[in-house]
């Protein structure tokens, strides 16, 4: 992408937060129940009920903010939004406005080898409404539209950025960050829903607020597209000239205007009056600080330290997914040549999971499964040939590795079982054993593959080389 | 016979509950016929209590029938808070207050009229029923608790009324047919299942027959609620232990003795001898910022109440209309609305929306909540030297419906004007009836005391009460 035209994106994010009970009441939730099922008199803004706000999710928010590097104002409280959408149960959101749970932020991101920061305008709570199902099509083509309530009072954080972005690449690694925050904060997982209004503009040209872009990828996609858009626009002198809202279809990976006159919506702000205000002392915040778990940046350093990994490699591991992360702490806890892991792991396995599209968390393979694995390696009884091939396998089966070299025929060999191949090829090259004497270092290499063809490339290289000087010599 | 004696008779079996409720709901029902409290009587749920009593008599109000005013929810017994876009709506749960009251045997016999959601002074502003006062047919009984006060003042067997007042529905009707009625500080009752006007200014209280059944009422119904994040957690006390008050001093509002009618205002000046006899003394109090209860309350009680209205929309309950003639979702909402509130309310809502708009929002709506937060201020300060204030509850007593309509909506809000401030304030108040006037119309005056001071204001009240009967 040639990005010799510089733009400008700032974000709103919505992310839903993983959480047992809804944010003002205790119905579960879950994306998968049937319809209408999670719900209550208060979720379904019954005349009478009243909301009241789920503590851990409150402090959740609060969390968020200060991972962000936000200030939490000293009383926190909700408002009321109105506007009338058919999702809705009461015709109002719940959120937050005039102060809400985190203001005046930043998060640091990398962008080819420059730091840059990305301001955080504000962190703030609400409830999402219901989601609207249409029948047999979408919303223009369908005949008939349902209603399911359980969504409705799900905790959403929104998190808006200036518009400190000069790259659609730089949107990926702030998402990236942001995600890693939430799910070190254990806030939100992969499967959980992100989504994100942004406004986009080149130099000379108006915004484009591109609306409700579902979805990490989408999102960059989405980003992705505009930039280019107005990008080859604007080289051919056109500039978009009002400000406009367009939508992304995940169909043609394109944005399409949705309408062109921004009419700034009225939501009649008051405060929310049947919650009460959250006092957010000193104590009450070190208390809540207390609680929080390690973040990703910290993980990072403390990587460096304990694993002697290089910053990038840990950087890989706690960045690419926390699953990754755990799962490498895991394996490490017993498993004490850190690199060796880092590379089977980061490298191979994940290459592996990668190709079927499997999650680290959701793949068959444990840490118990790979340490095994490992094993072999480090005893080794195995070539590297070998292992790519058995990883493979490990990956797509989450059989245990003796099982899986049993069931391919795979031989170990041991040194007693070795000790006659190397003898046998030894008398076949006297030259080479002669250069190796002499000093040519090189010349055991070429031992080492003729035993390791006689092996059929099963055995460990290591283990050859650890014979054969032990005859040479 | 008071609620205490009543209830022994329940416990030692000397009277049967079922019966009584039996003869109780054949006597409301010829009363409804007449004075229109009722909107709904709920005769097989309060006969179905009413075997429950007899088989356990238990409970501080065993077999003790009470009326609740519409927008207090009662499961599974239709809540239309006075208007025709909650027909049909039948709450599946009950009221903090309901459930309370249930716990200790109460029965409930019925749902009672008010203003469309408590938006008026006279019960009149509704599609529903209009109660009329027990003294006179063609006068209001006051509002928005009307229906409440109204069969209060008429039962003839032990009663409890609920009633709920955001700027004056308890004071008013109380006032107007001659009973009791506590409006407690903000927060002490919870509001868990109460239809909402204006959350921040909402309140649950009792509208009984006497002082000392009101302040039994208040020992059951009050307390901390977790459904409620806006109830208090205070101190348990019992508010049947009057104090002594001989010590008092009571404040008069240089403000609240203007425009008050000539039979009102005479009768409060006896009340105020009688009170100096028991050695109570009374100082004038300044309340400046009373010019400004009435617009701060209207703007904070409308910016509140439309969007509490807003998700009456025919769609998850209550009114509906036909889908057919409509093409989207804001005409189907626009032509249910349209149908089913009465003009007042849409007026609340219109001016509620309007004073919320950005724009204006900091003119009305958050200068609005800021004033409130000085009228607080000024009561807090009359209450540094004084336990209690006194003022008549009303400028006047029950007015003709024909003289109602003559009425512009300003005029009406205007109406609120004694009552509008304590209720902003969130501090406690008690009409005690004190005499008729010229037409044998109630009059009442107004007790008020600083947050939570409902035993002092329930202590002046008994003391007036005992005095009267000697």
């Amino acid at each position: 992408m040639s990005d010799d035209v510089k733009c400008i994106i700032g974000l709103e994010i919505h992310a839903q937060m993983k959480t047992n009970s809804k944010i003002f009441c205790g119905c579960p939730v879950d994306n998968n129940a049937a319809p209408n099922t999670n719900v209550c008199e208060t979720c379904l803004g019954y005349p009478g009920s009243k909301p009241r706000l789920n503590r851990k999710v409150f402090e959740n928010g609060v969390k968020i903010a200060k991972a962000l590097n936000c200030e939490v104002p000293k009383n926190v409280f909700f408002s009321r939004k109105s506007y009338f959408y058919p999702d809705m149960t009461k015709n109002f959101q719940i959120t937050q406005y005039e102060i809400p749970v985190g203001l005046n932020g930043f998060l640091k991101i990398k962008w080819r080898g420059e730091e840059l920061k990305i301001r955080i305008r504000r962190a703030h709570l609400e409830e999402d409404p219901g989601k609207l199902v249409h029948v047999g099509g979408d919303i223009t083509t369908s005949k008939y539209t349902l209603v399911d309530y359980n969504r409705a009072g799900t905790p959403l954080i929104e998190i808006v950025t200036d518009p400190d972005f000069t790259h659609p690449e730089q949107v990926r690694d702030f998402l990236n960050k942001l995600r890693a925050i939430l799910e070190h904060l254990n806030i939100y997982d992969s499967d959980m829903i992100m989504k994100a209004d942004a406004n986009i503009s080149v130099k000379g040209g108006e915004r484009v607020e591109v609306k409700n872009i579902t979805g990490f990828a989408s999102i960059i996609k989405a980003l992705e597209y505009e930039y280019n858009r107005q990008r080859i626009m604007a080289k051919q002198g056109l500039f978009i000239k009002q400000q406009e809202t367009r939508a992304y279809s995940e169909q043609t990976k394109t944005t399409k205007p949705l309408r062109v006159k921004e009419s700034e919506a009225d939501y009649g702000y008051i405060f929310e009056p049947d919650l009460s205000w959250q006092r957010m002392d000193d104590a009450r915040l070190k208390s809540i600080y207390s609680r929080m778990n390690e973040l990703p940046d910290e993980r990072v350093e403390r990587f460096t330290k304990e694993y002697k990994l290089s910053e990038d490699s840990a950087t890989v591991l706690v960045y690419t997914d926390k699953a990754l992360a755990d799962f490498y702490e895991a394996c490490a806890k017993t498993f004490k040549d850190y690199e060796l892991l880092y590379n089977w792991l980061s490298t191979h396995l994940l290459k592996c999971l990668n190709y079927n599209n499997v999650s680290i968390s959701k793949s068959k393979v444990s840490p118990e499964l790979f340490l095994e694995f490992m094993k072999e390696i480090k005893s080794g009884c195995l070539s590297e040939r070998l292992a790519k091939e058995l990883v493979k396998e490990l990956a797509s089966t989450g059989k245990p590795i003796k099982q899986i070299m049993k069931s391919k025929n795979i031989k170990e060999f041991s040194d007693k079982d070795l000790m006659p191949i190397i003898k046998k090829i030894i008398e076949k090259n006297e030259k080479a054993v002669a250069d190796y004497r002499m000093g040519n270092n090189n010349s055991i290499n070429f031992l080492i593959g003729q035993v390791l063809r006689e092996t059929n490339f099963q055995a460990g290289v290591e283990n050859i080389r650890e014979l054969i000087e032990k005859v040479i010599k | 016979m008071d609620i205490e004696e009543y209830v022994n008779k329940i416990k030692s079996k000397k009277l049967n509950a079922v019966n009584t409720i039996k003869k109780v709901i054949s006597k409301v029902k010829e009363l409804n016929k007449e004075y229109n409290c009722f909107i709904t009587i709920c005769e097989d749920e309060a006969l179905e209590q009413a075997r429950l009593v007899d088989k356990n008599r238990k409970g501080r109000l065993a077999g003790v029938p009470v009326s609740v005013k519409d927008a207090i929810c009662v499961k599974n017994v239709q809540a239309t808070a006075g208007s025709k876009m909650l027909e049909g709506y039948v709450p599946p749960f009950d009221a903090t207050v309901i459930q309370r009251l249930k716990d200790e045997g109460a029965i409930i016999i019925g749902k009672t009229s008010q203003d469309a959601f408590g938006f008026g002074s006279f019960s009149v502003n509704t599609n529903m029923s209009v109660p009329k006062n027990p003294f006179d047919k063609n006068r209001s009984a006051g509002g928005s608790s009307g229906g409440t006060a109204c069969v209060t003042q008429l039962a003839d067997f032990p009663h409890i009324g609920i009633g709920e007042s955001t700027g004056g529905s308890i004071s008013a009707p109380s006032s107007f047919c001659g009973v009791y009625g506590l409006t407690p500080t903000y927060g002490l009752n919870s509001r868990y299942g109460l239809i909402d006007y204006g959350n921040s200014l909402d309140k649950i209280g009792p509208i009984c027959k006497s002082t000392h059944d009101t302040a039994l009422v208040l020992n059951i119904i009050s307390g901390n609620d977790p459904r409620d994040q806006t109830s208090l957690n205070s101190k348990k006390i019992d508010y049947t232990k009057f104090e002594d008050i001989k010590n008092y001093t009571i404040g008069l509002p240089k403000q609240y003795f203007q425009n008050i009618s000539p039979s009102v205002k005479k009768s409060v000046e006896e009340v105020i001898s009688v009170l100096k006899k028991l050695g109570i003394r009374f100082v004038e109090v300044d309340l400046k910022t009373t010019k400004y209860h009435i617009p701060a309350y209207y703007l904070i009680a409308m910016c509140e109440a439309s969007t509490n209205l807003a998700k009456l929309d025919g769609v998850r309950y209550g009114s509906r209309t036909s889908f057919t003639d409509s093409d989207n979702y804001n005409d189907y909402y626009t032509s249910v609305r349209s149908k089913n509130f009465c003009a007042e309310t849409k007026r609340r809502i219109i001016i509620g929306t309007f004073a919320r708009m950005s724009g204006y929002r900091s003119q009305y709506y958050l200068k609005a909540m800021k004033v409130r937060t000085l009228i607080i201020n000024d009561y807090k300060k009359a209450f540094e030297k004084v336990d209690c204030l006194l003022s008549p509850t009303m400028m006047f007593t029950a007015p003709r419906f024909d003289e109602i309509e003559k009425l512009d909506p300003l005029q009406e809000y205007q109406s609120d004007l004694l009552t509008c401030g304590p209720n902003l304030a969130g501090i406690p108040m008690i009409n005690v009836p004190c005499g008729k006037d010229e037409n044998g119309l109630p009059i009442g005056f107004h007790i008020i005391a600083d947050h939570l001071n409902e035993l002092k204001i329930l202590s002046v009240a008994n003391a007036y009460e005992e005095a009267m009967k000697k």
